[in-house]
This record gives C-alpha cells, structure tokens and sequence, in this order.
C-alpha cells in the first residue's frame, strides 16, 4: 500500500520548506549539498509503504500525517520539553539533552576524557561535518534521508583513547508535543577506551521522533548501552542505531521499549574487526492499541566475532509486537559464533505478535543458532502458584514481570538501578504492582 | 476433617476416578498406593483445584465445607498444600518471593497485615535449614535448574513454611536418594501434628517406614480398593499389585 499521492505531496512539499528553513548558512558547503541531495532522495521516495519488505508490519500512513502537521506549524518557542524521571544512582550523572533535535544548554560536568561537540557551534563544527559527511556518503534509507534532510542540530560525544569512563552519561532524547524531531548523534569511542551509556526517549503528547544514533567502537573499544524508551502513548518513534565495532571491541546492549503508541527501532551491529563482540538483550511491551516493531541486523564481518541477542515481547490488548532478527555472517568470518532468540508472551486473544528470526551465512566454519517462540503464560506455572495460595491475578503479574525482568542484567549496571528499573518494569506491565 | 464421598472426575472426556471414597481425621497420615495410572495424581489435582479435571459426581469437603466449590488459592488459604509430584520451574520468581507471595495472600485473606520482613527471613531460613537446603537456594528461580532430589526438597521445604492444614504429596519421595529421603522424612515428621493431615502418594514402602501411616489404602481404576495399615504396604512390596487385586477381586 502506497501513501496517497496528495497526501505524499502534502509532505513534500512540508519537508522542502522546512529543510529550506533549516538550511544554516555556516555549515560548511559539502554538507550542505549532501543534505539537499538527501532531501532530493526523500522527495522522490517517499515514506516506505507496507508492500516494502522492510516495512511490512509498520504502516507509516498516519506517520506521514503527523509529519507533515508537525512539520507545518511552528511552535519552537513556546513548547515545554518533558523531562525524563530521574533513576537511582543516576542523579548527578553528567547528563546530554537532545531536546526536539538540538542540543539543550550545556551540560556540566562532563568526566575527563569526554568531549562534546556540536555542528551549531562553530568550534566544533568541523568534527561533526566530518563524521557526517562519512555517513552521508554511505547511502541512506528513506527515513535517513528525511533526518539527513532536517536536522537542525548533529552532536558529536567522543571518548578519548584508553579513557576509562567508569562515571555513567545520560543522553536524553526528548520531544514535546506537536513537534517532528530529527535527533542526529554520533559517538566514537577511541581505542581502548570503555564508557557507559544510559540512553532515554522521552516525549509528551502527539510526538514525532526520527532519531539516527552511529556508534564507532575503536580496537578494544567496550561500550554498555542502557537505551529506556518510555515515550508518550501518544508518540510516533522510529531510531536508527548503528555500530561499527572494531579489533576485540565489546558492545553490551540492553534495549527496553516500554512506550509509544508506534515504535520502530532499527538496529544495526557491524562486528567489522576480529574477535568483536556484542550482547543485545531486549524487551518490548505493547498494549491498548499500541505498536512496537524491532528490526535487529547483526553483520559478522571478521573472524570469531560473536553475537548473542535475547529478544522478549509481550503483547497485551489489541497491542502488536513485531521483531525481525537477521544475522549475517559474510564469507571470511570463520569461527564466527551467533545466537538468536527471540521469546514472545501473548497476553490477550486480540493482541499480535509478527516474528522473524533469519540466518544468511556464507562460511561454513560457524556456530549459529536462532530461535523465537510466541506463547501464553504457563498453565502449570499459573497453577502451582495458585496451589501456593496466590491468587491468578498476582499470579499472572509475577509470571509477566518474570519474563520481562530476564532481560534485565545485574553484571553491567549498579544493582539499585537495575532494580528499580524491574519495578519500572513491573509497575508499566499489566496489572501493574500497585503494592 | 476431608471427607470425599463417591468422587467420579474425568479427564478430556476419559473417567478416571470412578466413585471414590476417603475419610481423612485431624492429625491422620494416609499412605495411598497404586499402579502408574490408577488415578492418584488425578485425586490430588481434584483436590488442588487443578482445571482440565472434570468432577462429574460425588462431593468433597474440608472441614464441612465445599471444596469444590472454592478456586485453588482459596483451598491453599484453607489449608490444602499440594506437593507436586513434578514440580514446575518457574525462572524468574525467586523462592522468597513466591513463599512472601503466599504467606501475604493468606494473610490478606484473613485481613491480617503482611508479614514482617525480618520475622520472614528468619522463618524462611529456620526452614531452610532443616531441609538442608543452603541459603541461595533462596533467591534462586522456583526449581529453576533444580535437580530432580532438590525439587522435591523444595516443596517439603514451601509446606513447612506455609504450614497447610492438609498436606497431599504426590510421590515427594520419588527420586530422592538415601540422605534426601531421611532429610525429607524428618522435615514430615517434624510438621506432623494432632491439627494436620497428611496424604502421602508414594510407590514404595520405604518412605513408610520413615513416615508411619496411620492407614495404608491401595488406589486401583479409579477407586480406594482396599485399606488397612502398614502391614499392607509390605504385603504390597511383598506380592506386587497383581496378587493383592486378584485378592480383591476375587
Ligand atoms: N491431562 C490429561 N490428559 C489426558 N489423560 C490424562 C491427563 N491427566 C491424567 N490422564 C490420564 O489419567 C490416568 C491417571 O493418571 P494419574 O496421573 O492420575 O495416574 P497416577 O496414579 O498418578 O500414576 P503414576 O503412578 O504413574 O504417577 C492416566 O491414564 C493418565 O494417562
Ligand atoms: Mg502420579
């Protein structure tokens, strides 16, 4: 199915003049021309329609709308940003804002070793038209090109060479109501270096959010990624991420999906260099009428690298979970070692998992596994704990907040935080706790 | 105390007790023996409130009440523990937090305030102990990767804490070893006493002469076919169910 072609012009014609508009005159030329070039590419494309492969569960029609009324109207200044509710041992966590696309204030307290930079401030704007433009050359998607198109700011976090980051950063992506936001961020961690991240989406309202992440992970290289999306029921949210991960680097991602009423996030993992690694565990919740579509693409490009991702859903209401996980192991990437999960919990005859676990593999020296089951709560487990005298409300609670909770790992994240992230688990899941 | 008067329950159409009778008084421990199949999980899960069983007739009732008549947590809260002869592994939920679950609802129930953490700890772990079960059993997953002997222990080790009124252990003997079937005899006798009531499910008279019955029954299709004492438990280990049922029979 196809956007309908006034509406599609509708949009066009919205993001020409907003890209018109946010065409900053000091950016540097090449960049510039990139981004018209990216505007030219997203006027001829369009949004994908659902006959797309890709897009097959996700209908952008109603995306396309928010758009183009986010789009048209200005509310920049008088808009109120929502604020992300802050988690133990994360208080005084130095702390980026992303509000709306750009970067808000200054955050203070930046640990040594840490820099930020920004394409609206002309000190650092050569760094980040740089990483840019090596993004910008590699092709895009349609909704790249709209980001590439619109963003009215791109931040730059980089981590120094053999810096050892031990000091948690928060990254808050928040969008307000009314507002299409095109959030761009690059992050590089140099060689050797390890850092913490804690990555939130928030938003209020009728939120429109198309934000593109690019993680570079330098030889030996270790990130954790914390990413909580606890967007407004009301909210349109697509991320991209992306990681290119060097010589013996680490990524450990834990990835939560707890909000919105459309979701889709897009992940996309290069083990480029030898004996790189990533673990992926995550979790999507939907209910009511909500959607949520994640699409993972682990690409194995050198030898021994490894992957291990542990994917969980639960669907409740007329709520629809979908997830696609492909693993690629291209040929030369011997000793390679993937697993794949995917577990999906079916909390009502009317809510809808779509699940995809897929192989590609072009050497034979691997070790590959993948899986995905969808399912209800367990009747003898249902049973038992009411043998115990609990009754089948607290009963299917604990088997749903069991489920979700499994995702949630204690190795990489101080114990409070993950414990209170399980209670923010369990109080968002049905028949949330009230105790 | 638990009266069952003629009880007929089937399963997916299939009748499998069929008018089944047995008087259980406070403070009795009932051995109830039989061949694979002959119904006996299937009177403890009737008795549990497990769905999927069909009572078609007859009644049962704890303390002159309706059994049948209440869901499966209000028969817990009543009193009714079930040792499940496959425990189920439920990743996730710890231990304590099952057993805090539990002890709360009943309490709840009766309007009483939960329990008091500290208070609770020492319960469980007083428990623990005499189960000899180490204490990260505790915070473990239910029977989550427990071995088949640790299963077993764990549910003596939950109806210690829950203190049932009548306790139905469906085989809790069964694939123990030497040291876990004493450890698992001893925490029985230790919980026997003139309120509580015991049904034991068991294939083997060993676990009886660690646990003295007051009445040994023999379940065969569907029904008590004979009753009498331990001597009939040897009997049984002696001649094998063929002969005692031919007896019967004849
Ligand atoms: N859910 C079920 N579906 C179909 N048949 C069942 C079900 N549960 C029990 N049965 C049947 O009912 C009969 C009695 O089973 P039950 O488990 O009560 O036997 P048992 O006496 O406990 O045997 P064992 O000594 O092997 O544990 C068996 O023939 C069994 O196959
Ligand atoms: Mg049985």
């Amino acid at each position: 199915m196809t956007l309908l072609e006034q509406d599609t012009q509708v949009l066009a014609d919205a993001v020409a003049r907003r890209a018109a508009a946010n065409n900053d005159a000091a950016w540097p030329a090449d960049l510039r021309a990139a981004r018209e070039r990216a505007l030219r590419l997203f006027t001829e494309q369009g949004l994908p329609g659902t006959r797309s492969e890709a897009w097959r569960y996700t209908d952008l029609r109603d995306w396309g709308a928010r758009l183009a009324k986010a789009l048209g109207s200005d509310t920049r200044d008088r808009i109120t940003v929502p604020d992300a509710t802050p988690l133990p041992e994360l208080e005084d966590a130095p702390t980026i804002v992303i509000a709306n696309g750009c970067l808000s204030g200054e955050p203070g307290g930046l640990p040594a070793g840490v820099t930020l930079s920004r394409l609206g401030d002309p000190q650092g704007r050569a760094a980040c038209a740089d990483a840019l433009m090596e993004q910008l050359g590699r092709g895009l998607d349609p909704l790249g090109a709209l980001n590439s198109a619109l963003f009215e700011d791109a931040v730059l976090i980089s981590i120094a060479d053999d810096a050892r980051i031990e000091t948690t950063l928060q990254l808050v992506l928040a969008t307000s109501d009314g507002v299409a936001a095109q959030p761009r961020i690059l992050v590089h961690l140099g060689r050797g270096s390890r850092a913490r991240l804690f990555l939130r989406q928030v938003s209020s309202g009728e939120a429109f959010s198309n934000a593109l992440i690019e993680f570079g992970c330098g030889e030996g290289a270790s990130l954790d990624l914390l990413r909580l999306q606890e967007e407004g029921d009301r909210a349109m949210a697509r991320s991209a991420l992306t990681f290119q991960l060097g010589r013996s680097a680490q990524l450990d991602l834990t990835s939560l999906d707890l909000g919105g009423l459309a979701i889709r996030n897009e992940l996309l993992v290069r083990l480029h260099e030898q004996d790189a690694r990533v673990r992926i565990n995550g979790l999507q919740f939907v209910d009511g009428t909500r959607h949520a579509d994640n699409r993972s693409c682990l690409e194995h490009l050198a030898p021994r690298t490894t992957s291990e991702e542990t994917f969980h859903g639960i669907a409740d209401g007329r709520g629809k979970a979908v997830f696609n996980g492909l693993v690629l192991v291209h040929p030369g990437a011997n000793g390679t070692d993937a697993r794949l999960g995917n577990r999906n919990l079916l909390l009502s005859p009317h809510a809808e998992v779509d699940t995809k676990p897929e192989l590609e593999i072009y050497t034979d020296d691997v070790r590959c596994s993948h899986g995905a089951t969808t399912g209800q709560l367990d009747a003898d487990a249902l049973f038992y704990l009411a043998s115990r005298g609990i009754d089948r409300d607290m009963a299917r609670r604990m088997l749903v907040s069991a489920f979700a909770r499994q995702v949630l790992s204690t190795e990489r994240w101080p114990p409070a935080l993950v414990t209170a992230l399980g209670e923010q688990l369990t109080a968002r899941l049905p028949h949330g706790d009230p105790s | 105390m638990l009266e069952i008067t003629n009880l007929r329950a089937s399963v997916e159409g299939t009748e499998i007790l069929k008018g089944l009778d047995l008087s259980v008084s406070p403070g009795e421990v009932h051995a109830i023996m039989g061949p694979n199949g002959s119904g006996k999980s299937t009177l403890a899960h009737v008795l549990a409130g497990r769905d999927g069983y069909e009572v078609t007739g007859g009644s049962i009732t704890l303390d002159g009440e309706d059994l049948l008549a209440m869901e499966p947590e209000e028969r817990a809260r009543a009193g009714v523990f079930l040792g499940f002869q496959y425990p189920v592994e439920i990743p996730g939920v710890s231990n304590v937090y099952l057993l805090r679950a539990a002890l709360n609802a009943r309490r709840k129930a009766r309007g009483e305030p939960e329990i008091d953490a500290v208070q609770f700890l020492k319960l469980v772990r007083e428990k623990a102990r005499m189960m000899k079960l180490e204490d990260s059993f505790l915070q473990r997953g239910v029977n989550e990767g427990f071995s088949g002997g640790e299963k077993k222990r764990n549910e003596i080790f939950q109806m210690a804490v829950l203190e049932p009124r009548l306790a139905l252990l469906d085989e809790t003997d069964s694939g123990l070893d030497i040291d876990a079937l004493k450890v698992v005899s001893s925490g029985i006798n230790a919980l026997r006493s003139p309120a509580r009531s015991f049904i034991l499910v068991t294939h083997y008279e060993r676990l009886l002469t660690h646990v003295q019955p007051d009445f040994v029954h023999v379940l065969a299709a569907g029904r008590i076919v004979r009753t009498g004492d331990r001597g009939l438990a040897e009997e049984l280990e002696a001649g094998g169910y063929d002969q005692v049922l031919a007896a019967v029979n004849s």
